[in-house]
């Protein structure tokens, strides 16, 4: 690990002045991304602008029903909330089912939103990585890419975005307010991370001085259930090998607000927005689930070491879609 | 009763190896190969040199030679870092940054500049090395006519199995703090084996054993990992000479994957026939493993076929595959762990074949003998394990069909596997010290993994002097101190126990010497008469005891000493020695999930007698787990390119966590061993975990119908 | 393809190490003041083991990946490895070495450690331990189950889980026991 600068900041006007100083610089949280891949050597900042004391750490109800989460919340604080618990519940359980304790109590939210991609090539800091070394090449592509993405890959990058809480994010068509000294802007989830294509190492729809100070959250829809499942070989603490957010309403017996989010199999925390229009207006069944799911995973591409991810996510989708229905039914 | 060391422990006052601090340390960091085959031409040091508070650089251009230890001494690998410059896997150590603080010897190592010339050549393939035969055969043995017998069994199963390599992965990195004082070198290092681990540093800087003291008086986790020398200790020991202070030197978390041993990868071929009865009639299990350029190292994973079950025709044979890769190193239950895999699950499949309830196979199959070295078992009770664990299981409840046993969405299998491990015994000396506080001193040379050493020893000492548990110190870790075992083989326990008895009862003995001398407290009394009791000596027709102080004091002495040996007699030359046991598994597989699950495993065993139930069976549970990642969880993989490790790090190679640990119903027999010395205690560090991946392979196979033969055993293997 | 791929051209831009200011950072170190100049680059971890002695938080991955280093920052477990010290300013640290009270007696915890002989080499124990106060202070239930969750992130390769978990449980229905009686005082 180099040396770097350290600098401290208490409001995002300083945050965002501290980071546009230096070219090289990125801002700290909880750290739990940023320290481990310094350690290894693949983040090289000059400077680190610790942004914890900027005011950003509430989870504040707005008017309409939806809330907005500051970017220091931790985890954990978010996934114990009682209001998300409630009425985001994929949310919590995502949340809860990420990482382990210690590290929920460090990662922000705004943390979780930059999480940086777990492909071991991007990691070990001397193999061809489009994303770490652009131009260099993505050696995952003929090596050992069993946890590697099958959805919104691109030749130049197959790195799977690790997180848990995005998937349930995006299933919440949560924005990601962002702060720079041009002023704020409320980006949407699903422009939010960019697909690799031929550029793997832009990850995010934000500009070089800008702050991630809160993730808002639309009002669920009345009667929506929602869960999350995620696949893994560990019982825990391990990454989604997939993992499916699922959300929806039944009016007069049929599926409204339908929302499908995928983890672990995708590129970005992905959205299935074909499965979800396949759902919506019809009575829920299960070859309809069947029918949804395979939709989500159409036009996978996969590599000899994670095909399996296909039917695995198409499973997951089935059987989320399933325990969302009895929890929409619990309800009534 | 606590651990003896268990206070320590839960307040954080036991000190391992990197825990200790010397004044005026200075720290290492280590810089590894990028690639597994080749020539380092230069180091370009000159930005890591100009890093303020960098000490030096070592690497193999420029490094002062060491010497090698002599093959009759065990050691990971032969080779001392720096020896050349030639590159034998990827990973290996080339450069050493010391520096004033961690931070920057770190910083130091990743501003090397390591200029290669790489090979064309690589071997890193083993399927490849496989399929174009360059196997080595390293050994063979036969009984009968297992080739012809084949042809005429009944039932037959013609299977390859496969293990991946495996990393020990004990919490604590391969590390040390080293400093010389004068001549002489002291290093606090982490270490199954202080005595082994002095020896080798002696050789390696070409100083007399006696100049060398390794202390360890914890060892965070060893699973033979740490039996033997790597080069962290060195490396710590050389630093320190060149730079003149105590140096800290530990692997990183990554270096754990190619630098400080593993379990080689195995392929097993396993041919067995039975007649009509389920008899087997033939067995042959040919082995190959993965080694590395500069060791062999055999995982000699066929040897327990020889003699587990009664077969009269059997062959068996090894061999090895040189590869780009680092040295293997025994891990936990060596040979048998990856061999039972392929002998249990094959079995599994017999049984299948002959239509015959697997534990059935198994009861018909017990053998009489250790027909291998044709000798008769020292007493085996694996029929009785076998019944016992089927019994506490519940084994009659199960329906043989596959997939017959759901729970909602979940398909249940129920698994069987026998497990054995070779008991061994080697020599110890053992002194044990009657003090004038009242209180007794042990001391040996051995070490506590973990496993309980500590704790057993003070018992013995308890048990024989009637003292106090708190007033007995165990004094181990140190390789100054009379020679005891390696912790490895689950030897401590049988090899130690004869000796302690020993040494204790002649500490009484020149107790009573003392007592019953002129001016002793029992002046005129026969010492027969005399008994220790509570601590204290009194006279078996009752009246005042004396304590030791009080004996002591009579003769104004500190303390009288008592020395054991113990060595294995001709006992060996006369029995076979061997654990035996039982574990049954229950698996749960979701379809949906993607999810694989091991629910139950109950496991009887037979180890001999068990000196401490608690610390026995906190082992046992243990290796169940560990046992559970070999099934599922674990395999090492390394990039086929470049040898590169992929999975080094514990997010990507996966252990069990709390969550994975299924529910545990164990029995231990303890029933002595009528011949293997005093108390009859086995050991049973190997035996919890050898046979518990085929059991739970054998789960699956009830379960979902998938007869998986590549360990671990992962989701995508019974999906679709 | 280059199967190295170093990107060195990044190491040219960042400051040396006399160029960074050493950080003076205060802290409260089991209930200890403490005042340390810091280099922003060095982690927590190794400033509590190399300046504190506070060897009991052990380094088993350095990465957040095995728990070994646990401690409680502001009553709350985290890992020390993934922190700066520089981040630890103004904070309240409690290690294993100050879990026990003043007078040397045993945290509950540490005593149910005891009594279930819940570790075999010990390595993992402390952060298992300090973890393991840290979730009493969470809402997880009592059950096995969400216990084994509650403290999944502290890797033992011993494999002591099945005592580990249940001298977590003792303590844990304990407590629920303490709480349930001081509500029915109230």
């Amino acid at each position: 690990m180099k040396p770097f600068h350290y600098e401290r900041a208490s409001t995002v006007e300083e945050a965002c002045s501290m980071s546009t100083e230096s070219e090289e610089s990125c801002f700290l949280a909880g750290g739990t991304t940023l320290i481990d891949l310094l350690k290894l050597n693949v983040m090289r900042p000059a400077k680190v602008v610790d942004v914890r004391n900027v005011d950003m750490d509430t989870v504040d109800l707005l008017e309409d029903g939806g809330i907005l989460i500051g970017a220091n919340v931790r985890n954990s604080d978010l996934a114990w909330h009682q209001k998300v618990r409630r009425d985001y519940q994929a949310l919590s359980e995502a949340l809860l089912s990420g990482a382990s304790p210690q590290l929920r109590n460090m990662a922000t939210v705004a943390g979780n939103v930059m999480q940086r991609a777990r492909c071991p090539y991007f990691r070990d800091n001397y193999s061809p990585c489009n994303k770490r070394s652009p131009g260099s090449g993505c050696a995952a592509l003929g090596g050992y890419a069993r946890s590697h993405a099958v959805l919104g890959t691109s030749e130049h990058c197959i790195a799977t975005h690790p997180s848990d809480m995005c998937v349930a994010l995006a299933a919440f068509e949560a924005k990601v307010r962002v702060e720079g000294l041009a002023g704020t802007r409320d980006i949407p989830f699903s422009d939010f991370h960019l697909l690799p294509g031929d550029r793997p190492d832009r990850e995010h729809a934000i500009d070089p001085g800008e702050l991630i100070t809160g993730v808002v959250l639309p009002p669920n829809v009345e009667g929506a259930s929602s869960v999350y499942l995620k696949s893994r070989d560990r019982a825990s603490y391990e990454f989604a090998l997939a993992s499916a957010a699922v959300s929806f309403a039944l009016v007069e017996g049929r599926i409204a607000a339908a929302r499908i989010a995928l983890g672990g199999v995708a590129t970005k925390p992905w959205r299935a927005f074909e499965a979800e229009n396949c759902l919506e207006g019809n009575e829920p069944s299960s070859e309809l689930y069947e029918e949804a799911a395979a939709l989500a995973m159409e036009g996978a591409i996969t590599q000899p070491d994670n095909a399996y991810k296909v039917p695995l996510a198409r499973g997951l989708i089935v059987r989320a879609l399933a325990i969302a229905r009895e929890r929409v039914e619990a309800q009534v | 009763m606590n651990r003896k060391d268990g206070h320590l422990k839960v307040t954080g006052a036991a000190l391992y190896a990197t825990d200790h601090q010397r004044e005026g340390q200075a720290y290492a960091c280590a810089a590894h190969s990028e690639i597994a085959s080749g020539e380092l031409l230069a180091v370009d040091a000159t930005a890591t040199l100009a890093l303020p508070g960098v000490l030096t650089v070592l690497h193999a251009l420029d490094a002062p030679k060491l010497f090698r230890c002599p093959e009759s001494l065990n050691v990971g690998e032969r080779r001392p870092p720096f020896e050349d410059n030639r590159i034998y896997y990827a990973g290996q150590i080339l450069a050493l940054v010391v520096a004033e603080s961690f931070e920057v010897a770190r910083h130091g190592a990743q501003l090397l500049e390591l200029k290669y010339k790489e090979d064309e050549q690589v071997s890193l393939d083993f399927e490849r090395d496989l399929r174009e035969g360059k196997i080595e055969q390293t050994d063979a043995s036969s009984r009968g006519q297992a080739a012809e017998a084949f042809d005429r069994g009944h039932a037959r199963i013609d299977a390859t199995y496969e293990t991946p390599v495996g990393i020990h992965c004990a919490m604590e990195l391969h590390g040390a703090v080293a400093w010389w004082e004068e001549e002489r070198l002291v290093v606090e290092d982490s270490t199954q084996w202080v005595v082994g681990q002095s020896k080798a540093l002696a050789n390696t800087f070409g100083l007399p054993e006696s100049d060398v003291e390794v202390r360890s008086r914890f060892v965070g986790g060893g699973f033979g990992g740490k039996l033997f020398l790597w080069s962290p200790s060195i490396l710590a020991a050389e630093a320190s000479r060149v730079v003149g202070r105590p140096v800290q030197f530990s692997l990183d978390r990554r270096g754990q994957f190619t630098s400080a041993g593993h379990r080689p990868r195995t392929r097993q071929r396993l041919r067995l026939a039975a007649d009509e009865d389920g008899h087997l009639v033939s067995l042959r299990h040919e082995a190959v493993n993965q080694t590395s350029q500069v060791d062999q190292y055999e995982e000699s994973c066929p040897d327990v076929s020889a003699s587990l079950y009664q077969c009269p025709n059997v062959s068996i044979s090894q061999g090895v595959v040189r590869s780009h890769v680092g040295t293997p190193t025994p891990m936990r239950g060596p040979g048998e762990t990856p061999g039972l895999w392929a002998l249990e699950s094959a079995l599994d499949e017999l049984a299948v074949e002959l239509k015959i309830d697997p534990l059935e196979l198994r009861l018909r199959n017990v053998a009489q003998r250790d027909e291998a070295k044709d000798l008769p078992w020292s007493i085996n009770l694996h029929e009785r394990c076998l019944r016992e664990a089927a019994a506490r299981f519940g084994w009659s409840q199960r329906n043989p069909e596959v997939g017959s046993m759901r729970e909602g969405s979940e398909v249940i299998g129920w698994g069987i596997a026998s497990t054995s491990w070779a008991a061994m015994r080697s020599s110890a000396t053992v002194t044990v010290d009657l003090l004038q506080s009242g209180k007794a001193r042990i001391s040996c040379a051995t070490q506590d993994i973990g496993t309980g050493t500590y704790t057993v020893f003070a018992q013995m000492v308890k048990e024989l002097t009637g003292l106090p548990f708190d007033s007995i110190e165990v004094r181990i870790g140190n390789s100054r101190l009379p020679t005891g075992p390696i912790s490895g083989g689950s030897m401590v326990t049988a090899t130690v126990v004869p000796a302690i008895a020993e040494a204790t009862e002649k500490a009484i003995d020149a107790l009573l010497d003392l007592a019953v001398a002129e001016d002793g407290p029992f002046a005129g009394s026969d010492k027969k008469s005399l008994r220790m009791v509570g601590g204290k000596l009194c006279s078996r027709s009752g009246g005042a005891s004396r304590s030791i102080g009080e004996v002591l004091e009579s003769k104004r002495l500190s303390f009288v000493s008592g020395k054991g040996e113990a060595s294995p007699g001709e006992e060996q030359e006369r029995y076979s020695f061997r654990s035996f046991g039982a574990h049954c598994a229950e698996v749960r597989w979701d379809a949906g999930l993607g999810r694989l699950r091991v629910s139950r495993v109950t496991s009887v065993i037979d180890s001999g007698r068990i000196i401490n139930l608690d610390t026995a069976s906190n082992q046992v549970y243990g290796a169940i787990v560990m046992g559970v990642g070999m099934a599922l969880l674990e395999e090492s993989v390394y990039d086929k390119r470049t040898g590169r490790p992929v999975t080094d790090n514990l997010a990507d190679y996966l252990v069990p966590v709390m969550t994975d640990c299924p529910e545990i119903d164990l029995s231990l027999l303890n029933v002595p061993d009528p011949h293997i010395g005093k108390l009859g205690a086995r050991g049973i560090g190997e035996v919890g975990l050898t046979g518990v991946a085929p059991a739970i392979g054998n789960a699956v196979y009830h379960a979902t119908g998938k007869r998986i033969r590549t360990l671990p055993i992962r989701m995508e293997d019974l999906m679709g | 393809m280059k199967l190295i791929n170093r990107d060195e051209g990044a190491l040219a831009r960042s400051p040396s190490s006399e160029e960074v200011a050493q950080t003076s950072i205060e802290l409260r170190v089991n209930g200890r003041r403490q005042v340390v100049a810091v280099e922003p680059r060095e982690v927590l971890l190794d400033t509590l083991r190399e300046r504190f002695a506070c060897t009991g938080v052990k380094k088993g991955c350095d990465h957040g990946q095995c728990g070994a280093c646990t401690i409680l920052l502001d009553g709350r477990r985290v890992n020390a490895c993934l922190m700066l010290s520089v981040m630890a300013e103004g904070c309240d640290l409690r290690t294993i070495e100050g879990i026990a009270s003043e007078n040397g007696e045993l945290h509950a915890m540490q005593q149910a450690f005891l009594d279930h002989d819940a570790f075999q080499c010990g390595y993992c124990t402390c952060g298992q331990i300090v973890s393991a106060v840290g979730m009493l202070n969470e809402p997880w239930s009592a059950d096995p189950q969400s216990l084994a969750e509650s403290m999944s992130g502290n890797l033992c390769r011993c494999g002591a889980y099945r005592n580990i978990l249940a001298a977590v449980s003792d303590v844990k229905r304990a407590g629920n026991r303490r709480e349930a009686s001081r509500d029915e005082d109230l």
